[in-house]
């Protein structure tokens, strides 16, 4: 059994528990997902109020080297008035369709590149785009600018920028997701 | 959902990406699901509702799981992991 983030009184809970934890265990329920099953207990059902078997997620992908994946973002203007916690402000301003050919995946983060070859906005407001097909040879380090002066984002005195980078830098990056993400700087 | 290094605005994601060495996993919890000691089904409670969302990675090892519950008493008392197909009763 492993104990999992125990749901508050918003029903929300999430964590990374470590008890039980072993790479063994990690391989099985990759495999065999159907053969576990997670439940909540509380105080009305002391044996389990709800339960569900795992599955693999359907919304998720496996993303191999020559696929193609679509990553669409809306933009937000950024409140960064508090840096530990900028937040979105304001209404959308835009979204983007970029679409992405994984190169390669290895082991290291510079194992890993991708090639991005389109990014337009959707919002109704003039596209902007670029056929430039892109590498990342570092996806920590290296960007894509593109030309914020142009179409809609003129407009919003910003400039766009197209990355790839790691959700979770704390893990040494092994195996990390990578995503794309687009970004817009005030002046 | 915010970029750590602050530097992004927001974004949505339409699809995960999986890479080797990780999993993503997914359990849509009910009531009805729920199994007493004696093999009863639907033990649970008949309102409740929810989902499991549980990242497996392995290098480094790490099980990651996000949870949402309905219409069951809350706080809860417990979540788990069990070893168990569909139907059965496993103490584990």
């Amino acid at each position: 059994m492993i104990t999992l983030p125990t749901p508050g009184e918003d029903g929300t809970a999430e964590g990374c528990p470590s008890e039980g934890v072993t790479a063994d265990l990690l391989e099985e329920i990759a495999e065999h997902p159907q053969r576990f099953y997670v439940n909540v207990h509380n105080a009305t059902f002391p044996a389990g109020a709800v339960r569900g078997q795992l599955k693999q997620d359907p919304e998720a992908l496996v993303l191999k080297p020559g696929e193609v994946n679509v990553f669409r973002e809306r933009l937000f203007e950024l409140d960064d008035s508090d840096p530990e916690n900028p937040r979105p402000k304001g209404e959308q301003i835009g979204t983007v369709v970029a679409e992405c050919t994984l190169v390669t995946v290895g082991d290291a983060p510079e194992d890993i590149s991708a090639r991005c070859s389109r990014v337009s906005t959707l919002d109704g407001r003039g596209d902007m785009s670029t056929s430039e097909a892109y590498t990342f040879a570092d996806p920590l380090e290296d960007t894509l600018t593109l030309d914020g002066g142009s179409g809609e984002f003129r407009d919003a005195g910003g400039q766009i920028e197209f990355d790839v980078q790691a959700i979770d830098e704390s893990d040494g990056l092994l195996n990390s997701i990578y995503t794309v993400h687009l970004l817009h700087l005030e002046d | 959902m915010l970029r750590r290094d602050g530097r992004v605005i927001n974004y949505e994601e339409d699809s995960l990406v999986q890479f080797p060495g990780s999993a993503f996993l997914r359990a849509n919890l009910s009531g009805e699901s729920e199994i007493d000691e004696d093999g009863k089904r639907s033990a649970g409670d008949p309102n409740g509702r929810g989902t499991a969302h549980v990242e497996l990675f392995l290098d480094p090892v790490e099980l990651c799981a996000t949870l949402r519950v309905r219409n069951i008493k809350l706080p809860a008392a417990a979540a788990h992991i069990h070893r168990g197909r569909a139907g059965q009763t496993v103490r584990w």
